[in-house]
């Protein structure tokens, strides 16, 4: 006897479970049944699962009856005729949906090669066992499963167009590149979900070597002609977003160029580059400090109005300005209002990104990395046919990573240029390599794609064949004009004087507790008394007593607290923090008392 | 300045390559290998020992090997050692017999078996409590009292050797106890009998036989009782061990406990593939055993007794040490690196432990001008 849920609710008991399961599934088949019913018998707790709510997953499986599956050729070639579609070939039970239960109880093959008397189901295409964004990668199915997962984030990150309206949108942090194009090496699912409208990525000349040391431990090299070509060329774009505030008590803020009796005013040379209307106009250059949206507020306490007198109350100026960090040229103003009628004003800000030492790139392969140096092209090595490649990448990342798709796809793009064309790489069903190869060599190359190379510096032939080809590479997010931070002096926090921390607000980089126990290490005792100077502070103490005292630096005369005018007193020079923490044990009742020099 | 060799050093060289050979290099070898004054030993080692654990959270390997006992490895028995712990979760022994029994793997298999632990429980299937009786009965299985070699009489005997009243009927022991007027106290009753050790020895619950490439047979096993062990006529004292450090300090003394500690540092740190100079914790174990007992490094050991008050408070609850400093009138002489950073005084390690002293007619300075002590 077993138990029956319909939707995980116990609705009834049968003697003839696999019974039910079979004439559900045939009636899904035959129509009689709606075909998102999924039913599954569980032998292990006795009991027959039928499903029929929404929101589960299911998958389209092709069924597969004495070994033969249900779609035939016939079927194929109506279907690309147009003469029949994939919902009559539902209807005619010959594809169905499988949710996560069914699927336990069906045996499914991969492709129609390894179909058996014993399956159940066939899988419509051999890809559907990844994702959509791994089907976007090509020969993927050579690579280790785990470089697919980084190749998927890598793809993810890079930058390119990523929306057709990107210059009328106002998105956070966003980076477009400009000279996108779709690959030569794709795989079909590229078309099918026109992905050619957002390229990421361009086609380059990639040499496998490495070259003067540069492109080490995943770093790579990029011709710097190139880039000055254009290549990988890339602007950021940061919106400033400001509205017109009403406040209770009817004060609001106002748009403007704050005068000069508002609290907080900057000074003339900051507000230099606002309009009339208090907005800077589209195409000026800007720099971090200078004001993009000029703004005042009311003040925000409604604090002590002067009794006596009853003038305006002052303003206090709040306007928006360009980050510290950054500089551009102002690329749009919008001017509008928000639902509750206020003004609404944005300002967009571009930053033109050449490629960089430090900026990120990647392949569709997983192989990620900064560039290490940029070389002129008359620095760069070069082919026989006198190719110079756009980039250098380090042949010591392939070997650990096993990752054969990236060499694949490099033999791929080579054919694809040379032949004009574009390959199929799409896993497991794209174009093999022997073909591949074999029309390498029809173009008068070496099979294995590996091409004599010369040195630019002195003009001999290197020693060893190149591995040379054509593949997409992405430009990835992360670039260092973004990121990159340092100080040399900068702002302190109030309490503890010591540096702030983070990149917005110019921080320090901390010397951290090990990094402390390096430095005593290696004995270097001085230099970390000067490196944890940054809060020093002097404090007088009495000598006699031992507590902090009184003084007058400019008059040199100081008086103890506890021992009077005559108190011996002594300068020393300690850090702030144990100055605070002499004063918190004070306030804990604690008394902590400083015995200075010969005491002991 | 010259350094002396000390002179047993220099008989040993002598001893190994001659009269005539050349002092000189062993003067070189012995200053190159002398720790410069003011380097900051424990830091070097605590870096040394640091880093190498670090790769072990992240690769733990089971040992596949000769015995299926499974010891605790790895960083967790790093952490083991290092704080002294006085119940450790996997102790075993490795028990060497002297040398006429330990040729026979049947002797060392009949000893091996002698001093596996047989505790009451593992015979008694069931028992009954009776506070009207006031009695105990337990229940026994007699096929398989006889697979572990016990009668019943056996049992009573052991049962009446802790001072109870028994009586044997059929397949059972009835234990009166007329001073019982609860349930609990039945109940301690029966705990006590259920912990009882019939054969063996305490704490040693698995033997396996080893044997060696000479065709010599030892035993490992899981637990450890060191004391009873050792007492044995078969066992040879001088290899016979026990994993267990705090055991080993009571029963051998510190300076085996100390050994013991280097041992099974550098025997961990070897399973998983790294090396650290043997130096560094050679210096960590002395840290832990120099007072005579064996402190863990944290704040009920070796950290909780640093002098400085400052270094104390900030390692853990530093508010416990600032008050009893505070009531103790503790004075911190700021000779230890940590308050030195705290109060950004240059620390005397390294550079800093050297200092200018100006020479006025011939005349020291009195005293240090820059020194500071803190007093609670």
């Amino acid at each position: 006897m077993s138990l029956v849920f319909v939707d995980g609710d116990l609705v009834g008991k049968t003697d003839a479970a696999r019974d039910i399961a079979k004439k559900i599934i045939d009636g899904r088949r035959n129509g009689d049944i709606n075909q998102n019913v999924n039913v599954r018998y569980r032998e292990d707790i006795d009991s027959l699962i039928i499903n029929t709510e929404g929101g589960r997953l299911t998958r389209a499986l092709i069924v597969v009856k004495n070994g033969k599956p249900l779609v035939t050729d016939e079927d194929i070639d109506l279907l690309k005729q147009g003469r029949i579609n994939w919902d009559d070939l539902i209807k005619r039970g010959k594809i169905e949906y499988l949710d996560a239960d069914e699927e336990e109880d069906a045996y499914i093959a991969l492709d129609e090669k390894s179909l058996t008397e014993e399956h159940t189901h066939l899988e419509i295409s051999p890809l559907s066992v990844i994702g959509l964004q791994a089907m976007m990668l090509p020969f993927v199915n050579h690579n280790n499963a785990h470089r697919s997962v980084i190749a998927i984030k890598s793809v993810q990150q890079g930058v390119g167009i990523y929306s057709t309206n990107y210059r009328m949108r106002m998105d956070n942090d966003i980076i477009v590149s400009y000279d996108q194009e779709q690959p030569i090496v794709k795989t079909r699912i590229y078309d099918k979900e026109n992905i050619k409208a957002h390229p990421i990525g361009k086609n380059i000349v990639v040499a496998v070597m490495s070259y003067l040391g540069y492109n080490m431990d995943d770093a790579i090299i990029i011709n710097r002609s190139s880039v000055e070509r254009g290549l990988f060329r890339s602007s950021f774009f940061r919106p400033y977003k400001v509205a017109e505030l009403h406040y209770v008590g009817g004060q609001k803020d106002e748009i403007c160029i704050p005068d000069k009796d508002v609290i907080g005013y900057k000074s003339e040379d900051a507000y230099r580059l606002l309009d009339e209307d208090g907005i800077v106009s589209p195409g000026t250059y800007v720099e971090g400090g200078d004001v993009l949206i000029g703004k005042v507020s009311p003040p925000r306490f409604v604090s002590s109005i002067d009794k006596f007198r009853l003038g305006i109350q002052k303003r206090v100026e709040s306007s928006t300005e360009c980050r510290q960090t950054e500089h551009g040229t102002v690329e749009s103003v919008f001017v509008s209002s928000t639902s509750e009628g206020n003004k609404y004003v944005s300002v967009k800000i571009r930053e033109d990104l050449p490629v960089e030492i430090g900026d990120k790139f990647g392949t569709r392969s997983g192989q990620k990395g900064v560039v290490g140096m940029l070389f002129k092209q008359e620095d760069m090595p070069f082919t026989q046919s006198g190719i110079v490649p756009d980039l250098i990448f380090s042949p010591y990342s392939i070997p650990s990573r096993m990752t054969m798709g990236f060499l694949l796809e490099l033999i791929g793009g080579k054919v694809g240029s040379l032949g004009g064309r574009f390959v199929d790489g799409t896993p497991f069903i794209g174009e093999n390599e022997k073909d591949l190869r074999a029309e390498l060599e029809s173009y008068g190359f070496r099979e294995n794609g590996v091409e004599k190379m010369y040195n630019p510096i002195t003009g001999d032939e290197i020693e060893s064949k190149i591995f040379v080809g054509n593949m997409l590479y992405t430009r990835l997010k992360h670039v260092v004009t973004n990121k990159i931070q340092w100080r040399a002096k900068g702002p302190v926090q109030l309490l503890t004087r010591q540096p702030t921390e983070g990149k917005s607000k110019r921080g320090g980089l901390r010397l951290g507790e090990m990094e402390k126990d390096c430095f005593i290490a290696y004995g270097a005792a001085l230099a970390l008394k000067e490196r944890f100077d940054s809060d020093k502070v002097t404090i007088p103490v009495c000598s006699k007593c031992g507590t902090v005292a009184v003084y007058n630096v400019k008059k040199k005369t100081g008086y103890c607290p506890v021992d009077g005018e005559d108190a011996p007193i002594k300068l020393i020079e300690v850090s702030n923090s144990f100055k605070i923490l002499l004063d918190e044990l004070k306030s804990m009742g604690i008394y902590p008392k400083l015995l200075i020099g010969s005491r002991i | 300045m010259k350094i002396e060799v000390p002179k047993k050093y220099i008989e040993k060289f002598i001893e190994k390559y001659g009269k005539n050979a050349d002092i000189g290099r062993l003067q070189a070898a012995y200053e190159r290998s002398l720790i410069t004054k003011g380097e900051d030993v424990g830091v070097i080692a605590a870096q040394s020992l640091g880093e190498a654990s670090t790769q072990l959270t992240l690769r733990t390997k089971h040992t596949a090997g000769i015995a299926a006992l499974n010891t605790t490895s790895g960083l967790p028995r790093i952490v083991e050692i290092f704080d002294a712990k006085k119940e450790i979760s996997t102790p075993t022994m490795n028990i060497y017999l002297k040398p006429e029994i330990e040729k026979s793997k049947q002797k060392v298999a009949e000893f091996a078996n002698k001093i596996i632990e047989i505790k009451a429980s593992d015979v008694i299937t069931s028992y009954n409590i009776s506070l009207r009786r006031k009695e105990l009965t337990l229940f026994f299985d007699k096929e398989m009292l006889r697979s572990y070699g016990f009668t019943l009489k056996d049992i009573d005997r052991k049962l009446s050797d802790i001072k109870l009243n028994t009586s044997i009927e059929e397949n059972r022991i009835i234990i009166k106890d007329q001073s019982a007027d609860s349930v609990k106290k039945l109940i301690r009753l029966r705990n006590k009998i259920i912990n009882l050790t019939l054969s063996g020895v305490k704490g040693i619950s698995r033997v396996i036989v080893n044997e060696t490439e000479e065709k010599k047979y030892w035993v490992m096993t899981a637990g450890s009782n060191l004391k009873d062990i050792l007492k044995m006529d078969e066992v040879d004292q001088s290899r016979t061990m026990s994993n267990n450090i705090i055991e080993t300090a009571e029963v051998l003394g510190i300076e085996i406990a100390r050994n013991l500690i280097i041992k099974e540092t550098l025997e961990t740190l070897e399973n998983v593939g790294l090396v650290v100079d043997i130096r560094h914790i050679m210096l960590i174990a002395d840290a832990m055993c120099f007072s005579g007992e064996v402190k863990g490094v944290n704040r009920y050991g070796i950290t909780g007794e640093s002098s400085s008050i400052l270094a104390r408070a900030s390692f853990e609850v530093p508010l416990k040490h600032l008050i009893n400093a505070s009531l103790e009138h503790d004075i911190d002489e700021f000779k230890y690196v940590a308050n030195n950073i705290i109060s950004n005084q240059v620390a005397p390690v390294g550079t800093g432990s050297v200092k200018l002293i100006s020479l006025d007619y011939g005349r020291k300075d009195e005293g240090k001008p820059e020194g500071k002590n803190k007093e609670k």
